[in-house]
């Protein structure tokens, strides 16, 4: 029984990880029907520079971390600003090659600045750290994984329930023509998603690095992982991408504790593919996701 | 009278054009034919790698131009296609030219079990599944017994000095290219051609005039997919060595999709352009890299990259149908006036 809720455990906290980054990738497409590729990258560029900013510049982590965030809240809104604004109205195909584009340049950038051997990531924990409750481990990064993820996601509730510019963004998503006409100005909200999107995604891949103790430039493939979990939530669901994650992230952990178990046919490994099957089945029998609007989608 | 006359004059304009087109093609086979004897090594190896990306481009364009389905799953057919070459080969001792074309069924046989599930989903699911498939291939062939794993094939060298073997496979992949272009600008001007442009203008509506819309995208689908498992099985031969990294890299899905876009999607031409235009500039930059300065040091190899990067972003906001959207509208502006 220890052994299951440490699974548990370990699963809720990798599932708030894929759901942190699901949340950049359907904040965007919410607002603007871009699904991102540059996401992973944009995560990359953030991690690294959290690394470096720790690790070369001595800054305590609390400092790193917002730098990170700023660094690619910038990119984010340069990005939409001089490139994505020009775009609008073009077809969806090559407005995700142009996000496919601007994932090659930064990959390429991490290469060229910090060479492509693998790093170790910042953390401000003790790898060790934590504390035991009836023989369940409960690591701090864990903790803080789940904790941050808590309130980030009661954060984000209240600003699109309550604030201004989070009624503007909903809005905007329900019905642009109409948002324009009441006075939104839908390039703003366009802009907001993307910075909102960049900063959570980069704070997803620090969490994600902290518990994977090194990264490398292959480091924002951890945004293919996130696809399972937004696909299975919807993709334009906001809520739908924490709930898809942390399911994808129980299954995939509760997976790698058990598989050693089963026979050795489908045994070691299948936890990498897991996600990946639940994300085929679901495309499959249902596409707009468990909370998804229902709409034929085509480009 | 005069409708006689016209009707005359526009089948001569119509032959004349036809002739100079024919003589323009024979004219630039000649040259690339001749050019595999006379250019340096490396330029023999770089056209070799521009064939290549031609002949799976061509293969792309098929579904992902003229359809509109964006597809990131051709380095599956492709990195099937050097598996089976190099599995066939070492393995069962089959004679390599028979691989070939067995690499060619293998990979259709596999687009046709990815693809019916797939092409039922459209727009940005189609995309992030055949993304997703491409990477699920990677891991499992890395973790099979029969691929070799993470450590891959050697695969049998030709009994020739090194140079000659660069020219062997120089006109392999220009004789396929060729017929790749063929092809293409045979569907183009084809019935199934016309109702693939139907799929991507608006596939209900299409479906509706009669287009068996399912069918004609999984033809197009086993189509793309043999010529990149043709492709596939000579790369294997060429680099004389495949692992699942490096064959099954998603830059090489993501290289042709980028490639096509830039030349022009849906045209028979844009592949054509795309392609040398992007390697050759890489090439040259990776020549140029040795020696520039880059803030103190030299540029990076990697650099060529960032090129790619920001000539796709380029392409895209100023020329959203590529270099052959371009040409177009300047023949166009010529013909109205």
């Amino acid at each position: 029984m220890a052994y299951f809720l440490q699974l548990v455990f370990a699963g809720a906290a990798q599932g708030c990880i894929y759901a942190l980054i699901g949340l950049g990738f359907s904040i965007i497409f919410k607002a603007s029907q871009v699904i991102n590729f540059a996401q992973g990258e944009l995560l990359l560029v953030g991690t690294y520079v959290v690394a470096s900013a720790v690790l070369n510049w001595h800054l305590p982590f609390l400092l790193a971390l917002p730098l990170g965030l700023l660094v690619t809240i910038v990119i984010g809104l340069l990005f939409e600003r001089l490139v994505l604004r020009r775009m609008i109205g073009r077809p969806p195909f090559t407005i995700l090659m142009i996000t496919i584009g601007l994932d090659i340049i930064l990959r390429t950038l991490v290469i060229v600045g910090w060479g492509s051997r693998t790093i170790p990531a910042a953390t401000p924990f003790a790898v060790t750290s934590g504390f035991n409750v009836a023989g369940v481990h409960l690591g701090s990064s864990d903790l803080w994984t789940i904790g941050v993820t808590i309130v980030l996601c009661a954060a984000l509730y209240y600003f699109f329930r309550h604030t201004r510019y989070g009624l503007a963004m909903r809005a905007t998503a329900l019905d642009q023509e109409a948002a324009l006409a009441m006075g939104i100005d839908v390039r703003n909200v366009y802009a907001l998603a993307w910075g909102l999107a960049a900063a959570i995604t980069t704070l997803g891949g620090v969490l994600l690095a902290i518990d994977s103790l090194a990264i490398d430039p292959n480091f924002g493939n951890a945004a293919l992982v996130a696809f399972p979990a937004i696909i299975l939530g919807g993709l334009d669901s906001v809520s739908g991408a924490v709930i898809g994650g942390v399911i994808i992230g129980l299954t995939s952990v509760l997976t790698a504790g058990y598989e050693s178990r089963l026979p050795a046919v489908v045994g070691t490994g299948l936890h990498e593919v897991t996600p990946y099957l639940i994300m085929i089945l679901i495309l499959m029998i249902r596409p707009y996701g468990l909370f998804g609007s229902r709409k034929v989608e085509r480009i | 009278m005069s409708s006689v006359l016209l009707e005359r004059g526009r089948a001569r304009t119509r032959w004349r054009r036809w002739l100079y087109g024919g003589l323009g093609a024979a004219a630039a086979v000649g040259l690339l034919a001749v050019l595999g004897v006379l250019i340096p090594l490396d330029w023999v190896t770089t056209l070799s790698a521009v064939f290549m990306y031609i002949l799976l481009a061509e293969g792309w364009n098929i579904l992902g131009g003229y359809a509109g389905y964006l597809n990131f799953g051709m380095v599956t057919f492709f990195g099937v296609g050097a598996y089976t070459a190099g599995v066939l080969c070492t393995q069962y001792n089959v004679h390599p030219l028979l691989t070939i074309p067995l690499a060619g069924i293998m990979a259709t046989v596999v687009a046709l079990l990815v693809g019916v599930p797939a092409l039922r989903l459209r727009g940005v699911y189609f995309a992030i599944l055949t993304l997703i498939i491409s990477f699920l291939t990677q891991v499992l062939v890395t973790n099979l017994d029969i691929t070799g794993g993470a450590s891959g094939i050697y695969m049998p060298s030709l009994p020739f000095d090194p140079f000659t073997n660069e020219q062997i496979f120089y006109y392999a992949f220009l004789g396929l290219m060729l017929l790749a272009v063929l092809l293409a600008f045979i569907i183009e001007h084809s019935r199934f051609g016309y109702a693939l442009v139907a799929i991507r203008e608006d596939e209900d509506p299409a479906e509706i005039l009669g287009v068996r819309t399912t069918w004609l995208k999984t033809q197009a689908l086993l189509l793309g997919a043999f010529l990149a498992g043709v492709a596939g099985a000579i790369y294997a031969f060429h680099t004389s060595y495949i692992e699942p990294q490096g064959t099954f890299s998603l830059d090489i899905s993501i290289d042709v999709v980028l490639m096509s876009l830039v030349g022009g999607l849906g045209t028979w031409q844009g592949p054509v352009i795309g392609v040398p235009l992007m390697l050759v500039t890489a090439q040259v930059l990776r020549i140029l890299a040795g020696e520039l300065p880059f803030f103190g040091s030299t540029i990076p190899p990697e650099f060529d990259r960032v090129v790619f990067g920001i000539i796709l972003i380029l392409v895209a906001l100023l020329a959203p149908y590529g270099v052959m959207g371009l040409v177009r509208r300047v023949r166009g502006r010529r013909l109205t006036v």
